[in-house]
């Protein structure tokens, strides 16, 4: 055994220190606690999601301009409220979000665009002209016909649409106009400054910037630059 | 076995699976309290020959650590206690930042204390070990108090292996000459 095997031991001897009794028992008592809360960590995990969560639901509130100062909203609410605004054309934009009710709005608005069947829309979506029986839609649109009877009620329709047509008749052209006439695209005559002539593709003449002159070829051509309106189908530049 | 309130049944089996490097019949790992019993004995020796101003203290926020985070430790039992004196190394550096820092002042109220303070174990050798350098005090309490393999050791002080051999080397032969026994 050398002498260095005494002073090892000597040394490993510090570390088989006694631990006090009542050290050990205090110690041990902590260490129990600390396990069992070590031992819930999906209670942290719940508590850390609900902490992100509820900060990203406040946090989108805030950046689209709304009022952070409300009671935290809970992240389903919010991100219906995001989503729905760019569709609501409502005054009432700047509204609190406390009471809750713009989400709600918002929804009702969506159905109505829609379609949705079941509720009868308000006369003023449909008539942008109220107050004017020269444009808009007939004040009948959308009532319905006054009468005990099938026969009454029709009978009554017939009446205001017929009404409704003497008055539309007495309108201004110009007024009337944007419904009266033809609808948009129909020919109506060629307008102004268009010569006429044949229909487009069939040869006039020359071209626009071509030498006047008869072609080459045709010694006994129109002058050009005089409108000569063919019969539709006859050659161009022909007699 | 697993209670810590008690455990005193666990000492009997306990100690000989870990100090043959075996690990448990049922592949479990060991109860925070079960390597308390086995370790607090060479920390808390490991605390006092570091001069830890109050090493039961210590010991405990170490165990309090372990007990926190023993179910995410993977490792054989060489891991475990290289791993416990880790955390001993840390505490004791947090300690000394947090007593550089607070300035003492000296209290009129002197505390009942708590528990009898434990009567120092070889003062001579104690001495002895304050004399050699850090690093040198180091290995060798890590070598011979933690016990711990060359390997760990390296790995705890940032070094390579040979040359915490020859720091070892350095630092028995530094002791045998103060405290007087033959080279």
């Amino acid at each position: 055994m050398k002498p260095s095997d005494d002073l090892i031991d000597r040394i490993r001897t510090l570390g088989r220190a006694e631990v006090p009794a009542s050290v050990a028992d205090s110690h041990l008592t902590a260490m129990a606690g600390a396990r069992s809360r070590a031992r819930r960590p999906w209670l942290a995990a719940v508590a850390a999601l609900a902490a992100v969560v509820l900060g990203t639901g406040v946090a989108s509130a805030t950046w689209q301009g709304r009022s952070p100062s409300v009671p935290i909203t809970p992240a389903s609410e919010a991100e219906e409220i995001v989503e729905e605004e760019p569709v609501v054309d409502s005054p009432d934009d700047g509204m609190d979000l406390s009471d809750g009710d713009l989400g709600d709005e918002g929804a009702e608005s969506d159905e109505g665009d829609e379609g949705e069947e079941g509720e009868a829309p308000e006369p003023s979506d449909l008539d942008p002209f109220p107050d004017d029986p020269c444009r808009g839609a007939p004040p009948f649109a959308g009532q319905p016909p006054v009468g005990a009877t099938d026969e009454e009620r029709s009978a009554n329709r017939s009446a205001e649409a017929e009404a409704f047509a003497a008055v539309r008749e007495a309108c201004p052209d110009d007024e009337a106009g944007e419904g009266a006439g033809p609808p948009p695209g129909v020919p109506q005559g060629p307008p102004a400054g268009v010569p006429q002539g044949p229909p487009a593709g069939v040869p006039q003449g020359p071209p626009e910037g071509t030498p006047q002159g008869p072609p080459a070829g045709v010694p006994q051509g129109p002058p050009a630059g005089v409108p000569q309106g063919p019969p539709a189908g006859a050659g161009a530049g022909g007699r | 076995v697993t209670d810590v309130a008690s455990p005193e049944p666990v000492v009997s089996w306990l100690l000989p699976r870990h100090a043959t490097g075996a690990g448990r019949d049922d592949g479990r790992a060991p109860g925070a309290g079960e390597v308390y019993l086995w370790l607090a004995p060479s920390v808390l020796g490991y605390l006092r020959a570091r001069g830890a101003a109050d090493p039961e203290d210590l010991l405990g926020e170490v165990f309090f650590q372990v007990a926190r985070d023993i179910d995410r430790f993977r490792g054989d039992p060489v891991k475990l206690r290289a791993w416990v004196f880790r955390i001993t190394r840390n505490r004791l550096i947090d300690d000394a930042r947090r007593r550089s820092a607070r300035p003492q002042s000296v209290s009129a109220e002197v505390p009942e204390p708590t528990v009898e303070p434990s009567a120092p174990v070889d003062p001579e050798l104690l001495d002895a070990l304050a004399q050699l350098t850090p690093a040198q005090r180091e290995v060798v309490l890590l070598r011979f108090v933690a016990d711990l393999p060359v390997a760990e050791v390296a790995r705890l002080v940032r070094r390579r292996p040979g040359a915490v051999k020859a720091m070892q080397s350095r630092a028995l032969a530094r002791l045998q000459q103060l405290l007087g026994q033959p080279a």
